[in-house]
């Protein structure tokens, strides 16, 4: 073993961390080499440095303000958050939607000029962007459509707010009846709410594409993407810089309508080989009605501390009643970001997508799986030929007048020699 | 209510989204983000924000922890993931140091007086001359490397734990952190903290 491959080692050795005839090698290496023995106290000390550092400890009121921020974000993330993000999610994908729709179109076209009755998955390049085209287009929902409807669905859970804006005095308004079908056993307005989480984790040929063609999946159900993080292997890189970076992982949190989730599962699914797959449902109906039923309740007691608030008498007693009004809209408040947070993870599904290298196997161009891409070749390469003849008609064609012109002028050479032999 | 319960009841509970519970795990968990957060920022005004981030998006994304990991490796990996947001922010606007002079209105330069923490006993002051030279060095790692050196022999993760948290694998997490403590000894060496060390120049002799 030579210093350089030892020197590799030495640090998952001081931990206790290389299997055994690797360790063993080191060890001996080690042993016999006073360089590389430097070298691993140099390590071990430095190890020990690092270790010696003393542990800073948090402010005392670190969990009392995280508590208040928490509550307070709470709040706010319930109003314009989920709307902010989903017009910018929209808005990013833009290009992509536009760039899948000229795909098609040129697709479409080529194809129908070439003429050739194959019929192929991916019709080269930018068929590969083309093929999602049509894959959003099948599930009847235009991809350019999804920035407009995303920005209705996230502007629903808003509506409440307007009406307890700016302390108003009257009682806020418990949500409207009308909006939910009757179901038994549960308050009219309120159906079975249940969460729909799913875990999906992908090994892909190209993490890259694979990462743009889920957003693609995602855009067409009118979901959007939360969160995403890709990796080079190295550090994270920011998403608008993929295209520079060779992208080893991509994480990514979505949002789909509750309908669309198995759908997007699927078609994620068949990006790669997957790995792993858990769907899970969580019916929070429970904690729904429970906290609809404190809303009211609060609203109640809301009511009544207006009513005696009206009558109070001197200054300490309105101060006082005015402390626990606020408590109550507090608490109110609080609440209804609760409710309409768990309206919001029921009308969204939520799948976390995690997109991993497929280690060994180079990229190859399209992805897919091995029967598809022979099948892919085959007809490209089917294709090729059939091309081929179509051109040499063509060409063949095209030379007729050619040939016509050519045959006149050796008819006339050969006539002249003839004539003249004769005379001769 | 509740803070006295099991981890994963905390977990569980937290999960629904109550907040009494969650504050049952931050403070199990404060004292090891915040020290991970100090040890990469360090100082202490940065790093209170920053482990308050950290737990406000471990709420946040409660959710889509499914236990695969124990809770403590997931919450490193988000606090992996906010670190490395905060300082490649930060690589943008560089801070300023404190061996800078500070130019007046005047335009006299004047050196920066650091307030000392804690000026002690002799030996005292020695120990806290190597803590801040080995902070110092930490600091010169780049964001990815720094990392990997306080998650393992700060946090103590395990090569397991740590590939979980940062995502990549155990065979990444060993060579980056093997690149880093190999950089951050060339820096202790520089600053004569370890002693008599020869360097392993790799084109030396092979040996079986």
């Amino acid at each position: 073993m030579k210093c350089q491959q030892v020197c590799e080692h030495l640090s998952a050795y001081i931990d206790g961390a290389l299997a055994e005839p690797l360790r063993r090698a080191v060890e001996e290496h080690v042993n016999a080499c006073p360089r590389c023995a430097a070298e691993l106290e140099g390590l071990r000390r430095t190890v020990k440095l690092v270790a010696s550092l003393q542990k800073a400890e948090p402010p005392v009121t670190f969990s009392r303000d995280l508590r208040a921020a928490l509550r307070a974000r709470a709040r706010r993330g319930a109003r314009g958050a989920g709307a902010f993000r989903t017009g910018l999610g929209g808005l990013r994908w833009a290009p992509v939607a536009a760039i899948a729709i000229v795909a098609v179109l040129v697709g479409v076209g080529l194809n129908s000029m070439v003429g050739t009755s194959l019929k192929s998955p991916a019709a080269g390049p930018p068929g590969v962007l083309a093929e999602y085209g049509r894959e959003a287009g099948r599930s009847g929902e235009p991809a350019a459509a999804g920035g407009a409807s995303d920005s209705k669905l996230a502007a629903a859970p808003t509506q409440p707010d307007s009406s307890q804006g700016g302390g108003a005095l009257a009682p806020t308004v418990p949500p409207l009846p009308g909006e939910y079908p009757a179901t038994g056993g549960l308050p009219a307005y309120i159906t079975h709410k249940v969460i729909k989480n799913g875990d999906l984790a992908v090994r892909v040929a190209d993490v890259q594409d694979a990462y743009r063609r889920v957003a693609f999946v995602v855009d067409g159900a009118q979901g959007y993407v939360e969160q995403s993080s890709v990796w080079t292997g190295e550090e994270p890189v920011p998403v608008e810089k993929m295209n520079e970076a060779a992208v080893k992982t991509a994480m990514l949190v979505v949002r789909v309508p509750g309908g669309a989730f198995t759908r997007v599962m699927d078609e994620i699914g068949k990006l790669g080989r997957v790995v792993r797959r858990s769907e899970s449902g969580q019916d929070v109906t429970q904690e729904y009605v429970d906290t609809d039923s404190r809303v009211r309740n609060l609203q109640r007691q809301e009511a009544r501390l207006l009513e005696i608030m009206s009558k109070a008498a001197t200054v300490d007693e309105i101060l006082r009643v005015e402390n626990e009004l606020s408590r109550v809209r507090g608490d109110i408040e609080m609440l209804q970001g609760r409710l309409r947070y768990l309206d919001s993870l029921v009308a969204m599904s939520t799948i976390q997508v995690s997109l991993e290298q497929e280690q060994g196997v180079p990229p190859l161009p399209g992805g897919g799986h091995l029967g598809e891409r022979m099948w892919r070749a085959f007809l490209l390469t089917g294709r090729a030929i059939a091309n081929f003849f179509y051109a040499l008609a063509v060409f063949l064609a095209g030379s007729v007048p050619v040939l016509v012109v050519l045959a006149i002028v050796a008819g006339l050479v050969w006539w002249g020699v003839r004539a003249r032999r004769r005379r001769a | 209510m509740g803070v006295d319960l099991p981890e994963d009841a905390l977990v569980a509970r937290s999960r629904d989204g109550d907040l009494e519970a969650f504050t049952g795990l931050v403070e199990a968990y404060q004292s090891r983000i915040y020290n991970l957060a100090f040890r990469l920022v360090g100082n202490r005004e940065d790093a209170g924000d920053m482990a308050q981030e950290v737990f406000i998006r471990a709420f946040m994304a409660l959710k889509g922890f499914k236990g695969r990991a124990s809770f403590s490796t997931w919450l490193h990996r988000v606090a992996a993931n906010v670190c490395l947001d905060e300082l490649r922010r930060r690589r943008r606007q560089p801070v300023t140091s404190l061996d800078a002079t500070y130019r007046t209105s005047d335009g006299d330069d004047l050196a920066r007086q650091v307030a000392d923490p804690a000026p002690g006993p002799e030996e005292l002051a020695e120990r806290e001359e190597v803590q801040r030279a080995v902070q110092l060095g930490i600091r010169s790692l780049t964001p990815a490397h720094r990392l990997v050196v306080v998650l393992r022999d700060i946090q103590g993760l395990t090569y397991q734990e740590m590939s979980q948290a940062l995502g990549v694998s155990v065979g990444t997490v060993k060579s980056r952190l093997n690149r880093a403590r190999e950089s951050l000894r060339h820096t202790f060496a520089g600053r004569e903290l370890l002693g008599r060390a020869a360097v392993c120049s790799g084109e030396g002799g092979e040996k079986a």
